[in-house]
């Protein structure tokens, strides 16, 4: 059998498609436009796609299948959550308006102007209940069961649709909650419901109402679609029981399990980019890359140090508090479909609404009347009016030029040439501020990165942006237009299980343990097979999270995975101590350190996406075309070489200004700067300041 | 001290990009190191509360960069000078690291604030310095948490280390951590958190050195001078900019905890003149018996935060611009006090003065006007006989007020002052590890002042002991006289500490008040909100329905205050009443 693994990754404008054959690693390629109102409908014509244009590809023959969305942050950004409802301890409203623990950055820190951001759920939509757990999850004061049907039914009268609950100790004790949840079903069967003690079951309440907050209002977003999605997939013929979805924290995740984790997918489309990233840093030998993924509405960046992602357990969607751990990406609105406009202040500003996909750019002709950054682009002469999408998309570049005239150019008493121009300009400006914030908040030199442009719009956009802030080197991949849905394929299926086990090291039998280490494998191992992964394929890891008593963060200690024995507890005892004065430059020794929790990682790896070689091909090679591109004003336009990248082959070089056109994507090359083909068939190319 | 000094060298010239880079580098050196101090901290009112900050410091103990709040950026310097009239710097060898809490001799805000202070050897040579500074919950003295009203000198709040080397290659000095452990009442969690001072300070001497190895240790050296400098320049630029002139504010403070029929008078005189200006403290009230001195340290910085986020909050806070700012503070006052007056609890009347500077400055530049924020800000401390482990314990727990409203924008809630920050520790980490409940955690309707852009709200917070203790409420002066509106706004209430609520033993709390509690009995602190701006009647009616159904407003207040009517049981808008009521 001819197995293929399929990514499809779902973005503002489009939805790309990669296949894979797992015995040659072939590579095959498409994209359809994205439908907003019901994106699961792009992941079922993308498949059509796929399958139509290449035949060799058949349904039963997918074995894999592997899903980024930005379905819950595109929720999440544009307020287009559930009307959400919260439920938490009474007494304490207090605690989520607060946001304890909050510290604003730089200026904002003692700004008299500065404003704390607001929830996602009013005092008005927030009931309190009677009922509290102690420290040790202990009940002092039993479930008021009347207030939460009375609040439940408020809340239905008030059009909620789903509801988060989150109560003081529930993570140690989760019955308060849990019947909760029942009575909710009983008063409001239709209503969503996110319980702290499942979202994030951790210690300090404000970040996991947060995170719960954030759950419920994402919830119904995520579950209709994720539910509408296998429903589409199992119709299309796939059989598989592998079918994922790319989580925030870079590992894959069942579509069945992700419907009861909605918050974990908040950055779901995004992370499988910067995997991407990460992988083809190394296969390359570039090991400081930023990702730079332009889509339709958002620009990702994600700064790799030597080829390794940051994670945080401590993130923020939209000035909201996240506790899930996640990989650090900074979005930014501006898009290919993001809408240059003239502010209050009589300034040009780009975004941060955008166009989408519907009606999307004026130039699609499907109504939309604002110009955008696409229109600019096809202004300029950036884009081929007559090769989008390789044809497959029609654009009226007069409507472009339209859009721009009436709402730039007049108003402002500018040509139309200085109107596109600004547009990009001003863009890009903002871009850079986040890319240079990116760097600067890890301290790294732009000078040492290069710059992997992908997403439609990146290879665009991607030159200027290295140039203005000093970074030496643009890579443009292969196929950057699909580089996320590539990403997928190269992720492995990670999952963490974690008992809590409080008591100090000296203190805690091994024989617990080795029951409780033998408890999470078994655990991890089932649900391996349930994901479809050969249970002993898993490669699985014993860890403790340790602490010295008095602290109130873990240090994670890998453990030996033969049973522990009495003299394990010393050499975990010494890795920690070492460990801590690794991190925090000194060591209390003399200390034995508590365990907090007990846990198992497991790993289904998934054989890596290589890029195969490109053939040599011509050292000068000739262009297809030229065109009037518009790159610096005072230069005005200028007859441009265009050339089509699947005619390049390795060892080519090309002297800017040039564009190269490709099916996903567009690569424009700046006068004065140098490209070369390397041998994967990535264009690499030289900044000059 | 207009220019900085030179070394003789001959000067390295820094292009903008690569200045721009080191300063970004300094920034992330201090971030992580805090990032450190806080993840490794024992107690929670540095690991949860995060009172704390890491600096990095030139030669002569300039603040180059810092994280956290200016209130302790401002004090590393006077705390290194004393440390180097002690030890100069050509005897300090590599690993060595020094202590001090010393108000007078060095720059910490009161006793319990510890500052560890580690020279940076690159090749042989000191290039600067890195420091930490951690308030403790303990350092014993009168009560538990060291700050009492009983205080009538510096050596009743606790143990005073003058500037003592504390730590070599070697480790730890046995010898001074002895001295520490015995003289405080929870040693276990005061010899956590300096561990984790002495940590992150070592660390950030490491990363220093990569950083001179990187770009050169001179082009590090020369970048510090340069940094000052800039924001020296931004400063007078800013200031340039305003009219010459004087202006005068003052505040009036219930008492000092002593005479309590004696309220105090804050009165600041600002004259800008040129690039240059003057702080004139000379007409505030004369030091007091009791704890509410202010030591120069805290009097200064209080005037230079309010300086600058008048003037442009994103210029880097640093001591290049103490350079630009003159004061005229005679020893005596309550703004520099004579040793060996008693000042633990400072930080009420500094938020006092902060404020009172704001609205003389406000006359320089009436854009950035703001109401004050909520005032007698402070916190609690509770020393409990036995925690759940059957040691003794301290909690020490800072409390928020609210942001007065600005022209924009209704003040945010829950903020310190002059600091953003929401340093509450979670209470599920509190009810772990002390033996205390949290009865109530919430909004208190009608706690703003009103106005067009009404303050934050204030806060109100209920706790019930579950074993014996001795509670200090470590809040502000002003029980009495509280914060002001602007432009027409209202005033906020006052702050408000009850003990035993809803008992036959219910009675107010005093600032400061020390008592000793049994299990069962209960203490409640109410924070005010910020005040008003602008006319309570200029707000947006359906602004001021949100405030009430969001239970922000009292129907009472939105119709008094606010001139709004709403139906009781529709909760919907009365618009004809709030038209007449409106007077239109």
């Amino acid at each position: 059998m001819a197995g293929w693994r399929v990514g499809i990754d779902i973005g503002g404008t489009f939805t790309d498609v990669v296949g894979m054959e797992i015995e040659t690693g072939k590579i095959l390629v498409t994209k359809v436009p994205s439908i907003p109102v019901d994106p699961s409908r792009a992941v079922a014509a993308g498949l059509q796609n796929l399958m139509e244009t290449h035949p060799e590809i058949k349904a039963p023959d997918i074995d894999f299948f592997a899903h980024g969305t930005t379905v819950a942050t595109n929720a999440t950004i544009e307020g287009k959550g559930a009307k959400s409802g919260l439920l938490i301890t009474k007494g304490f409203r207090a605690i989520y308006d607060m946001r304890g623990g909050n510290r604003p950055m730089g200026p904002d820190l003692i700004d008299t102007h500065w404003q704390k951001p607001t929830g996602l759920v009013p005092q008005k939509m927030t009931h309190e209940v009677g009922g509290r757990l102690g420290f040790d999850g202990e009940e002092l004061e039993p479930l008021d069961e009347n207030a939460v049907r009375v609040a439940a039914r408020k809340l239905r009268e008030q059009g909620v649709q789903s509801i988060a609950v989150c109560y003081l100790f529930s993570f140690i004790n989760p019955k308060h909650e849990e019947r909760t949840a029942q009575i909710i079903r009983e008063e409001h069967p239709t209503a969503r419901v996110s319980l702290s003690s499942v979202v994030l079951p951790l210690i300090r309440e404000y970040l996991r109402l947060s995170t719960t907050v954030l759950d419920a209002y994402v919830g119904p977003v995520v579950a209709n679609y994720l539910r509408s999605i296998t429903g589409r997939l199992r119709e299309s013929g796939l059989a598989t029981k592998k079918l994922f979805i790319m989580q925030s924290n870079g590992g894959l995740m069942q579509i069945d399990i992700a419907t009861e984790y909605p918050n974990q997918t908040l950055l779901s489309g995004p992370a499988a980019g910067v995997v991407f990233g990460a992988g083809l840093g190394k296969l390359i030998g570039e090991p400081n890359i930023v990702t730079f993924d332009v889509g339709g509405t958002s620009t990702d960046i994600s700064v790799l140090y030597k080829n390794a992602y940051q994670e945080t357990r401590h993130g923020r969607i939209h000035d909201q508090d996240i506790g899930t751990p996640m990989i650090q990406i900074r979005a930014l609105g501006a898009g290919g479909g993001t809408i240059a406009h003239i502010g209050p202040d009589g300034l040009l500003k780009g975004g941060p609404q955008s166009a989408g996909a519907d009606p999307g750019p004026a130039c699609y002709g499907h109504g939309g009347k604002n110009p955008t950054v696409t229109d600019a682009n096809i202004v300029l002469g950036y884009l081929n009016p007559n090769n989008f999408v390789g044809g497959r998309f029609k654009i009226v570049p007069e409507l472009a030029a339209e859009a721009i005239t009436e709402k730039i150019a007049k108003p402002l008493g500018l040509t139309l040439q200085q109107a596109a121009l600004g547009i990009i300009r001003v863009v890009c400006t903002n871009i850079e501020v986040g890319l240079r914030l990116s760097f600067v908040e890890r301290g790294l030199d732009p000078r040492m990165f290069a710059l992997l442009a992908f997403g439609g719009g990146g290879p665009v956009l991607g030159t200027r942006v290295a140039k203005d802030i000093g970074i030496p080197r643009v890579i443009v991949p292969p196929y950057p237009g699909i580089s996320c849905a590539m990403g997928l394929l190269q992720t492995d299926v990670k999952h963490y299980y974690l008992q809590t086990r409080m008591g100090s090291l000296a203190k805690v039998p091994v024989d617990e343990l080795n029951t409780i280490f033998t408890h999470l494998e078994e655990r991890a191992r089932r649900e391996a097979a349930q994901e479809g992964f050969d249970p002993k394929a898993v490669r699985l890891q014993r860890q403790l999270d340790m602490r010295y008593p008095f602290q109130g963060y873990e240090l994670t200690i890998d453990c030996s995975n033969e049973a522990f024995i009495e003299a394990d507890k010393a050499r975990v005892r010494t890795a920690f101590d070492q460990l801590h004065k690794e991190v925090y430059g000194t060591a209390a020794t003399g200390e034995i350190p508590d365990i907090v929790n007990v846990r198992v990682m497991s790993v289904a790896e998934v054989a890596k996406l290589g890029l195969p070689a490109l053939p040599k091909g011509e050292k000068t090679p000739a262009p297809v075309a030229h065109r009037k591109v518009l790159f610096d004003e005072k230069d005005g336009y200028v007859e441009t070489p265009i050339y089509d990248r699947v005619r390049l082959g390795a060892g080519a070089s090309i002297s800017g200004p040039a564009i190269v056109e490709q099916l996903d994507s567009t690569t424009v090359i700046l006068p004065g700067q140098k490209a070369a083909i390397e041998t994967h068939g990535n264009i690499i190319i030289e900044i000059r300041p | 001290m207009n220019t900085p000094t030179s070394s003789g060298k001959a000067p390295v010239k820094l292009d903008p990009i690569t200045l721009e880079i080191i300063i970004a580098r300094l920034q992330e050196l201090v971030a992580t190191m805090e990032h450190l101090l806080f993840h490794s901290g024992y107690s929670t009112i540095l690991r949860e509360s995060h009172d704390g900050s890491c600096t990095l410091l030139d030669t002569e103990g300039n603040c180059i960069e810092g994280s956290g709040g200016p209130l302790h950026l401002f004090s590393y310097l006077y705390t290194l000078r004393s440390v180097i009239d002690r030890y100069p710097i050509s005897a300090m060898r590599d690993g060595d690291c020094f202590i001090s809490n010393d108000p007078y001799l060095g720059g910490t805000l009161h006793v319990p604030d510890i500052v560890i202070i580690t020279p940076i050897f690159v090749d042989g040579e000191v290039i600067g310095f890195s420091g930490s500074h951690a308030h403790k919950p303990d350092v014993g003295g009168l009560v538990p948490g060291s700050s009492g009203a009983g205080a009538r000198e510096i050596f009743h709040e606790g143990l005073i280390l003058p500037g003592v080397k504390f730590w070599t290659k070697d480790g730890v000095i046995p010898e001074v951590l002895a001295i520490i452990r015995h003289n405080c009442r929870i040693p276990e969690i005061i010899e956590g958190d300096l561990r984790a001072q002495v940590g992150c300070t070592l660390v950030g001497a490491d990363q220093v050195r990569s950083l001179c190895q990187e770009y050169g240790t001179e082009t590090i050296k020369a970048a510090m001078p340069a940094i000052l400098a800039m924001s020296e320049k931004r400063v007078r630029d800013g200031i340039e900019a305003w009219p010459d002139g004087e202006a005068e504010a003052e505040a009036t403070v219930d008492h000092d905890g002593v005479d309590l029929d004696k309220p105090l008078r804050i009165h600041v005189k600002v004259v800008k003149k040129g690039r240059d200006i003057t702080f004139d403290y000379s007409q505030t009230n004369d030091q007091v018996k009791g704890p509410t001195n202010l030591r120069p340290q805290v009097s200064h910085v209080a005037a230079v935060m309010a300086l600058i986020t008048m003037l442009d909050p994103t210029i880097p806070f640093n001591d290049g611009m103490r350079r630009v700012v003159h004061f005229v503070n005679p020893e005596g006052k309550i703004t520099n006090p004579k040793w060996p007056a008693p000042i633990n609890s400072y930080f009420g009347l500094a938020n006092v003065l902060y404020s009172t500077c704001n609205r003389a400055l406000s006359q320089f530049n009436p854009s950035r006007a703001v109401a004050s924020p909520g005032l007698g800000l402070g916190a609690i401390a509770v020393g409990y006989d036995q925690n759940r482990t059957g040691r003794k314990a301290v909690q020490y727990e800072l409390f928020t007020s609210a942001q007065g409203g600005r022209s924009d924008h209704d003040g945010s809630s829950g903020t310190v002052g002059f600091l953003n920050v929401t340093p509450n520790t979670p209470i599920e980490v509190i009810e772990t590890e002390f033996p205390i409940r949290v009865k109530r955690y919430e909004w208190i309707t009608d706690s703003a002042g009103a106005g067009t852009r009404r303050g934050g709200m204030g806060n109100r917070k209920e706790y019930e002991l579950l074993g014996q203790a001795t509670t200090t409420i470590r809040l502000g002066h002003q029980f009495k006289f509280g914060g002001w509106g602007i432009f027409d706004g209202k005033n906020p209430p006052v702050v408000r500490a009850t003990l035993n609520r809803g008992t036959n033993h219910e009675r107010p709390l005093k600032p400061l008040e020390t008592i000793r509690m049994e299990p069962g009995e209960t203490f409640m602190v109410e924070m005010p909100g910020g005040g008003g701006y602008g006319d309570p009647k200029k707000r947006p009616a359906e602004e001021v329905l949100e405030d009430v159904l969001n239970g922000y407003v009292s129907l009472e207040t939105a119709e008094r205050d606010y001139g709004v009517a709403i139906d009781p049981d529709t909760m919907a808008l009365d618009r004809e009443r709030t038209a007449a009521l409106r007077g239109r």
